[in-house]
């Protein structure tokens, strides 16, 4: 995980890997956490077909476990991943896995995927919709003082707003992307603010 | 942070002894995750118990009765009563 944290993904994904060798077979809550880290991992990294393959195994395993939020982030891994891959039909897949992590109180996970669905319509020009995610996620990261997420989220609304043409709005998210950048630790939340004009911790 | 309630059902009378020990184990978990117990209700049977948690959301709760494995019946959303968030 510190290595995925500091953007060394090749090194990270080796060792998940050797984590999910060495889980036991019947230990499905011990298979989840390094198959977990490793979609999320290959979604950060941009291979969503890979990410896909891994969420489809991800939501075999969730399927096995207790009720809780694993299923539903399973469930939304998949859906973005597919969305990264150029699956447009994936919509109600990822409003329903979002509703399932909302109404299991996982904030962490939440946060985590909404900033991701938000990627995801960015970068499909579907803008609206990754605003309403990114705030969302800006919101629950806030809670948890989880202070990567919230600059992954103003990142997100700072490029959002510059594409709808929202000025006062883009000001805004300026300014709390350059207050909050300092204190971003992971890779991921570092490159966002570094492209996105705010500064790099 | 918000307030997590626990349910808890125990098939033989619970070892209050037993738990305390258990829960001074696991404290490193709870403070890993930011959980905190308030407070524990424990039936007149010993047999169910709730237990009142501070924490940054249920799952992190549910990390750590995964962790010692504890029995949970029910873990649900922060109670209407519960402090607002910050």
């Amino acid at each position: 995980m510190l290595r995925a944290h500091e953007g060394r993904y090749d090194e990270g994904e080796t060792l998940f890997r050797e984590a999910l060798t060495l889980a036991g077979a019947e230990d499905h809550l011990a298979q989840f956490q390094p198959l977990s880290h490793l979609a999320m991992l290959l979604l950060e990294a941009g291979r969503y077909a890979e990410a896909a393959e891994a969420g489809r195994d991800l939501v075999e395993l969730a399927g096995r476990l207790r009720e809780g939020s694993e299923l539903p982030f399973a469930r939304a891994l998949l859906a973005i991943a597919r969305c990264g891959a150029g699956d447009d039909g994936q919509d109600l897949e990822v409003d329903g896995a979002l509703s399932g992590l909302r109404a299991q109180d996982a904030r962490h996970r939440l946060a985590w995927a909404l900033n991701r669905a938000a990627g995801g319509c960015l970068g499909r020009g579907r803008f609206e919709r990754a605003r309403g995610f990114a705030l969302e996620a800006r919101d629950v990261a806030a809670t948890l003082s989880h202070h990567s997420e919230q600059v992954i989220a103003a990142s997100l609304l700072l490029r959002t707003a510059e594409a709808l043409h929202l000025g006062d709005e883009g000001a805004r998210h300026r300014e709390d992307l350059a207050r909050l950048a300092p204190a971003a630790s992971s890779h991921e939340a570092r490159a966002a603010a570094a492209s996105s004009g705010g500064r790099e911790a | 942070m918000a307030t997590i309630l626990v349910e808890r059902s125990f098939a033989e009378p619970v070892d209050l002894d037993a738990l305390n020990t258990l829960e001074k184990q696991f404290g490193w978990c709870m403070e890993t995750n930011g959980v905190r117990l308030l407070q524990r209700f424990v039936a007149s049977d010993g047999r169910r118990m709730l237990c009142v948690f501070e924490a940054p959301d249920a799952e992190a709760v549910r990390r750590v009765n995964d962790r010692a494995g504890l029995p949970t019946s029910g873990s649900g959303a922060p109670p209407p009563t519960g402090p607002a968030e910050p």
